[in-house]
């Protein structure tokens, strides 16, 4: 950061008592808040035009129809969720555990751990459950869990890590408890980064989530593998169009969370 | 407290050490010193020489390895250190403002962790604000990242103010400022310090800085040792050893100029006029004087041009149009090391003192500078040698020259 002479800055947007480039601020941001909800649904728009225009046969008519796609959308929406939610609550305490000084020496081990969770192909982490454990809903979510547990466990380290220095001392040299260090400044200010994290977290676990229907977990793989498995063309690409539809809308959905979550002022 | 500003410990440092973790050597080797109240001690050395280690020892943000600290007599060496923190205020050099937080909430933190009543904190807010030169109403709801440095710095000193400690801690606090606005910071924070009388711990490695902030001078040397501890004054006209001698530098004369304010000295006069004065006026108080030139003032008495013989050859210019514009003015807090900078740059080799409205009120010359070096000099010498012979910390000094009440004297 430079330091400028005194009153040169010029008055910055989001002041109170400037109202012009405020409202052009706000009609780029409504644009840009509006657009990708507005693609999605022409997609959908146009992919239920094209399946409707179809001679669909007693297969397809099976697998396309509303209750099916509800049902798998509503429960991919669980694994996704539920999944994320297991690995917020380890990961971040995790990556809080592990920027502590005292647990400098485990950082290595645990970090490896993780990235090797990830290294392994999704296919073969729900196979190998399926092997040791079982199969069914659950399973799966371990398997979600497993794979999408490191990048927010990085970016909770990372965040935590990446706080200035300065602004912790001067924290803890007014009389504030590491804990209070911790929750007023410390985690506030990593909450870009491990949103960045959380964010990245839900889109693998949309992707990823389309296998869990081989540990027989259901989702949106189910339309996929049936597409595949009996060789209807317009099932798979439904299948795959909305698998992608999902996880971009979810995406959306984090980010507009982000810009509403992240702290004033960074 | 007693109302005998200065003559009270505020802090002491018994036999204070510290040694880091895997470290051999000390980095604070056997320290004991006393901070007077209501004076700003500045500890100051080369890098590396543990003073930012010792003032951190003072609220414990680094733990002594061994030795005793005393604030306001109370052994706090033990006592849970973040509520000892709460009673000292602490500055750095990158000021650590929350970034997330508004200006208010910043100010607001020590307030609000002593649990004060919330009309209370924004009250004490908005007054701190004001006393730093920041219109509250304007910047209470504004986020670091919005303000200049300097002003940074501003609410970084406001922050450490807000629960009114007894003690603040400074470390390099205009380190990472512009030296224009350093100046400035440094002149405001004086003016506020006449004010609100803290005892400061202020650590810089910038001798000139150290002069001009400080009521008292630590020099350190390695490990924290204590080289000279006394007033600037003194220091600059009897440094203890070479060691000192050299830290401060050659020009310690030069230096002692920091010491003194303009306005404790008896002005020169020069010859004025002013604008509706006529041509043969204007000559008679030019062959009046020996200076060669007259100054000519405008109906408010504020300086205008320097006019010499020469300029009032041609009848048909007015006189506010002749002559050398009036330069090198300076205000009566101004220091004589800053008049001599203008006396220097100036034409006529003298600086013009104007008061706040920009009223003429007199000149200082190169006499007044050689006979105020010469006095300072004298009596920092003196004083010197009455100091010898009794150790510097129950030599309760009294208050620097600074104020105005004694230099009048």
């Amino acid at each position: 950061m430079t330091m400028t002479a005194e009153d040169v800055r010029p008055e910055v947007a989001g002041d109170p008592y400037s109202t012009g480039p405020d409202l052009r601020e706000r009609a780029s941001t409504v644009r840009r808040y509006l657009f990708m909800p507005v693609m999605l649904a022409v997609v959908c728009v146009l992919l239920y035009l094209w399946v409707s225009s179809k001679q669909l046969d007693s297969i397809e008519a099976r697998l396309l129809n509303a209750t099916v796609i509800r049902d798998s959308i509503v429960r991919h929406l669980e694994l996704v969720g539920l999944s994320t939610v297991l690995v917020i609550l380890i990961a971040v305490p995790l990556g809080i555990l592990l920027t502590r000084p005292f647990a400098r020496p485990f950082v290595p081990a645990v970090v490896g751990l993780g990235n090797m969770g990830q290294a392994i192909p999704s296919l073969g982490v729900i196979a190998l459950l399926a092997l040791t454990l079982g199969i069914g809903f659950r399973y799966a979510i371990i398997a979600l869990v497993v794979y999408a547990f490191l990048p927010v466990l990085r970016n909770t380290m990372v965040g935590l890590r990446q706080v200035d220095p300065a602004v912790i001392e001067s924290g803890r040299g007014m009389g504030m408890t590491k804990a209070a260090v911790l929750g007023r400044i410390e985690m506030p200010l990593a909450v870009p980064v491990v949103l960045a994290g959380v964010r990245t977290a839900l889109v693998i676990n949309v992707g990823t989530a389309t296998i869990a229907v081989l540990t027989n977990a259901g989702g949106l793989g189910t339309i996929i593998f049936s597409g595949i498995v009996q060789n209807r063309q317009t099932v798979l690409l439904t299948g795959s169009i909305l698998a992608a539809v999902l996880a971009l809308a979810v995406d959306y959905v984090a980010g507009v969370a982000e810009d509403k979550i992240r702290p004033r002022g960074l | 407290m007693t109302d005998n500003a200065g003559s009270t410990a505020m802090i002491r440092l018994e036999n204070l050490s510290k040694t880091f973790p895997r470290q051999s050597e000390q980095a604070v080797e056997d320290l004991t010193m006393e901070v007077p109240e209501g004076e700003i001690v500045i500890l100051v050395g080369p890098s590396g020489c543990g003073k930012t280690t010792t003032m951190k020892m003072i609220n414990r943000i680094i733990e002594p390895t061994s030795g005793r600290i005393l604030l306001q007599g109370e052994d706090v060496t033990k006592v849970n250190p973040d509520l000892l923190r709460r009673r000292i205020g602490y500055v750095i050099q990158q000021i650590g403002l929350f970034p997330h937080m508004t200006i208010f909430s910043n100010v607001a933190t020590v307030p609000r962790m002593l649990k004060w009543p919330d009309d209370k904190i924004r009250k004490r807010v908005d007054e701190l604000l004001d006393l730093v030169g920041m219109d509250p109403s304007r910047y209470r709801d504004r986020y670091p990242k919005e303000l200049s440095g300097g002003q940074r710095q501003r609410v970084g000193v406001a922050r450490a103010l807000s629960a009114d400690p007894p003690v603040m801690l400074m470390d390099e606090p205009f380190g990472a400022i512009d030296p224009i606005t350093r100046e400035r910071l440094q002149n405001e924070f004086l003016r506020l310090q006449e004010e609100i009388r803290k005892t400061i711990v202020f650590v810089t490695h910038d001798i000139d800085e150290a002069i001009k902030m400080g009521d008292r001078i630590a020099i350190l040397r390695e490990r924290s040792v204590i080289a000279q501890y006394d007033k600037p004054e003194v220091i600059l006209s009897a440094p203890a050893d070479d060691f000192v001698a050299d830290f401060i530098g050659s020009g310690a004369s030069l230096k002692r100029l920091n010491l003194a304010r303009v306005r404790d000295y008896e002005l020169a006069e020069w010859p004025t006029v002013g604008f509706d004065d006529d041509r043969t006026t204007v000559l008679a108080a030019l062959r009046g004087s020996d200076m060669g030139s007259v100054l000519l003032l405008d109906e408010q008495r504020r300086p205008q041009r320097w006019l010499q013989a020469s300029d009032l050859a041609r009848d048909s210019e007015s006189l506010s149009d002749v002559g050398l514009p009036a330069d090198a003015l300076v205000a009566p807090q101004a220091t004589l090391a800053d008049a001599l900078n203008e006396m220097v740059r100036s034409q006529v080799g003298c600086a013009v003192v104007v008061d706040a409205r920009g009223v003429y009120r007199g000149t200082v010359d190169m006499s007044i500078i050689m006979a105020a070096a010469e006095t300072m000099r004298q009596s920092a010498r003196a004083e010197s040698i009455a100091g010898l012979g009794q150790p510097a910390d129950d030599s309760p000094s009294p208050v620097r020259e600074r104020q105005p009440e004694q230099a009048e004297s």
